[in-house]
């Protein structure tokens, strides 16, 4: 706010008997008064008079700024309680205590704090020193949060009250006044935010206590998660390209302050976004689940690298020691406390892997090739023949993805006892064909199919019927997994589908804006189909055959869904045989992680067909 | 995504930071296996060699320096993937209802 010089004049409006003391002033020697002193001598002057209780309101308000051509003060109020305010904050301005201005006409109007009035008193005073707070401190943001800081610590218990049923620190109404207060400063400072800037003057301004816990949320509830995000990495210390590694050694001990930073500061924002939701939200449901698909996938990679690794038992053994003790080395000073750098530094990608999660919620193509690449291995353990993989470019590198699929009476490496013994197929295909397509054995081809977009017209052939479905949603990577989806009424769980939503492709296509899997068709597609019933696709005139990965189709109840979810789908699709294919991982059992649809419609039972698109040779 | 699918994928980040320090947790036996799947995946075959032969002859103090030797920019690429896994059975989990 721009300094102004006043003239201080008094515009005692809509009080007549006031004017010759209007007129008292006109003549008076202009005093050039800094416009925030002339508010911080108002607020000062609120402050002195309700103490005498002299004035027991005396809203700031009330009392408006002209700046314009005249560039004077004009207190336009009609109560008493602004005639004195007037009249105590012209004398200051002034330095004239025998003013005219018909101050004994004044003073007599003035009344004195009400009984009933007084328990409020303090709250005033409280207010009142809070916006003085600002008015004082408004060049000077470093000062301010400084000052409020410490005012706002002196008066935590008026703040913040600790809900005895939780146990949880809430604001009190006036701690929400204060903390908007703090708000309407960083919302000010927030147009242009330099956030390096913000986040130096918080850290300068407060430590890790209750103030700095205020503070911040409100700082945070005003910002947007894209930029609260982008503070995190500030507060951090962390720039986003020292985040990956680019600068190496002495940041070790950094970064992990930086990671526990960011735990602390992922703590608050839960709680800032839950008191701004005006609830806790339990996320022990997912969290359990989480917990159980961790050790799923746990289990997944043990058996792979155990696989890829067959040897005599004696071996294993040994490498398994070696992996405990290295792991045992890691942990004894706690996860976080690493003993090598390399592993300090790894610790931390872990929280920035999280960050990146929040800030790209949306899975990149990297990702979706380092999944694939992970779920081919799963699939390939399985495969009989060994066979090269297509090589998955990550930063510059060729990766090497030979361990999927290594049989027992494979060997590895030069070593004595364990040479490898490549087949001679295996060394065929590796000397014509390393970037060829992974081959699935007993399954048809999985060649190239058209991609989809939007509105565009696909026909479903089933039970000799053509169904016109347009595609609802789409990306850019082809056609080539489907799922057909249905449900079954009660009575009849082994009668015909009706066929209310058929979905293709990878879980990573999940659609980002409604976050449903990408339908190919609307949920009012209604095909009478049948287990046995053939399933065609033309697309552009071009015919593919829905070939199931099971010959059984999934039924899940609503009692499955609701009870096991995401787990009890995926062991009814294992016992059901449907399992991942190399390069085409059976993701579509993430489907049922939907919602339970159809259930609206009266149906009770989910049946889910799992395959894939090859061209069709019919005609 | 609404608020409170927000809340709860950062309540599973959270919950995910804590659980990682408890040696016998599922997230920490996930990031393990995690870890050394990534580290297998990622040598090629000599270094495979060497990566058992260290494991096997418990020379547990040099497996750190050999990674980062054998793999430049394995901590980002680590970091990446394990983010980017973590990301997406969150979704899929926070999508489940």
């Amino acid at each position: 706010m721009a300094l102004a010089e006043l003239e201080t004049t008094i515009d005692i409006t809509n009080q007549p008997q006031l004017v010759p003391a209007e007129q008292a002033f006109f003549g008076q020697e202009a005093r050039a008064v800094p416009l925030p002193d002339l508010a911080a001598i108002i607020a000062r002057t609120q402050i002195n008079l309700l103490e005498q209780n002299r004035v027991y309101q005396a809203p700031v308000k009330e009392v408006s700024f002209q700046t314009g051509s005249e560039t004077r003060v004009a207190f336009q109020t009609t109560t008493n309680a602004g005639k004195e305010l007037a009249f105590q904050v012209s004398q200051t301005i002034l330095a004239e205590p025998n003013l005219a201005f018909a101050a004994n006409d004044f003073l007599a109007q003035t009344q004195t704090l009400p009984d009933k009035l007084k328990p409020l008193a303090p709250e005033i005073k409280a207010q009142l020193e809070a916006g003085l707070l600002w008015l004082e401190s408004e060049a000077d943001p470093q000062k301010f949060l400084a000052t409020a800081a410490s005012y706002f610590q002196s008066q935590s218990e008026r703040f913040i009250i600790r809900n005895p049923a939780t146990n949880r620190l809430r604001l009190t109404t006036e701690g929400k006044r204060f903390s908007r207060a703090i708000s309407c400063w960083l919302g000010l400072q927030s147009e242009n935010t330099d956030f390096d800037q913000l986040a130096e003057q918080i850290q300068a301004s407060t430590g890790e206590n209750a103030v700095s816990r205020i503070l911040r949320k409100s700082l945070l509830s005003h910002l947007a998660w894209e930029k609260r995000n982008a503070l995190f990495q500030i507060l951090s210390q962390q720039p986003a390209e020292d985040l990956f590694g680019r600068q190496s050694g002495p940041k070790s001990e950094a970064t992990l302050a930086g990671a526990a930073r960011f735990s602390r500061e992922l703590k608050l924002l839960i709680s800032t976004k839950e008191a701004e939701l005006g609830r806790e939200i339990d996320a022990s449901r997912e969290i359990s689940r989480f917990d159980q698909v961790l050790a799923e996938e746990e289990q997944q990679l043990q058996a792979q690298v155990s696989q890829a690794v067959s040897k005599p038992s004696s071996f294993i053994g040994r490498i398994k020691f070696g992996w405990h003790q290295f792991k045992e080395q890691v942990q004894k000073e706690g996860f976080f406390k690493a003993a090598t750098p390399a592993l300090k530094k790894l610790a931390y990608g872990l929280a920035t892997g999280i960050t990146l999660s929040l800030v790209f919620a949306g899975a990149g193509q990297l990702a979706y090739e380092i999944y694939r690449g992970i779920n081919s291995a799963s699939a390939e353990k399985n495969q009989p023949v060994s066979r090269p993989e297509r090589a998955l470019p990550i930063t510059g590198r060729s990766i090497n993805r030979d361990f999927p699929g290594r049989t027992s009476h494979q060997a590895i490496g030069n070593h004595p006892v364990y040479t490898r013994q490549q087949t001679t197929e295996t060394q065929r295909i590796n000397q014509t064909s390393s970037l060829s397509q992974p081959e699935i054995k007993n399954q048809p081809a999985l060649l190239p199919t058209p991609t989809l977009t939007p509105g565009q017209e696909v026909t479903l052939i089933a039970n000799n019927k053509e169904h016109h479905l347009k595609v609802s949603y789409s990306d850019d990577r082809p056609l080539d997994s489907l799922v057909v989806e249905g449900y079954l009424p009660t009575s009849q769980p082994d009668g015909e589908v009706t066929v209310l939503a058929v979905h293709y492709g990878y879980e990573n296509r999940i659609d980002p804006v409604t976050n449903q899997y990408p339908p190919l068709a609307g949920t009012d597609t209604v095909i009478a189909l049948t287990s046995q019933q053939p399933v065609r696709l033309s697309i552009n005139g071009q015919l593919f055959d829905f070939v199931r990965a099971a010959v059984e189709p999934v039924v899940l109840t609503l009692e499955d869904f609701n009870a096991g979810g995401y787990a009890q789908v995926k062991a009814l699709m294992t016992g059901r045989g449907v399992t991942d294919l190399p390069g085409k991982p059976a993701t579509a059992l993430r489907t049922c992680a939907g919602q339970w649809l159809g259930a609206e419609q009266g149906f009770s039972h989910r049946q889910l067909f799992f395959g894939y698109l090859v061209p069709s040779k019919g005609t | 995504m609404n608020q409170i699918k927000q809340i709860k994928l950062l309540k599973m980040d959270r919950w995910l930071l804590d659980q990682l320090e408890k040696p016998e947790s599922a997230a920490s036996r996930f990031f393990w296996s995690f870890l050394q799947s990534f580290i297998w995946q990622n040598l090629d075959q000599p270094g495979k060699n060497q990566f058992l032969a260290l494991l096997a002859g418990n020379k547990t103090d040099q497996i750190m320096p050999f990674i980062s030797e054998s793999l430049p920019g394995f901590e980002k690429d680590f970091a990446l993937a394990l983010g980017k896994k973590l990301a997406q059975i969150k979704k899929i989990l926070i999508n489940h209802q």
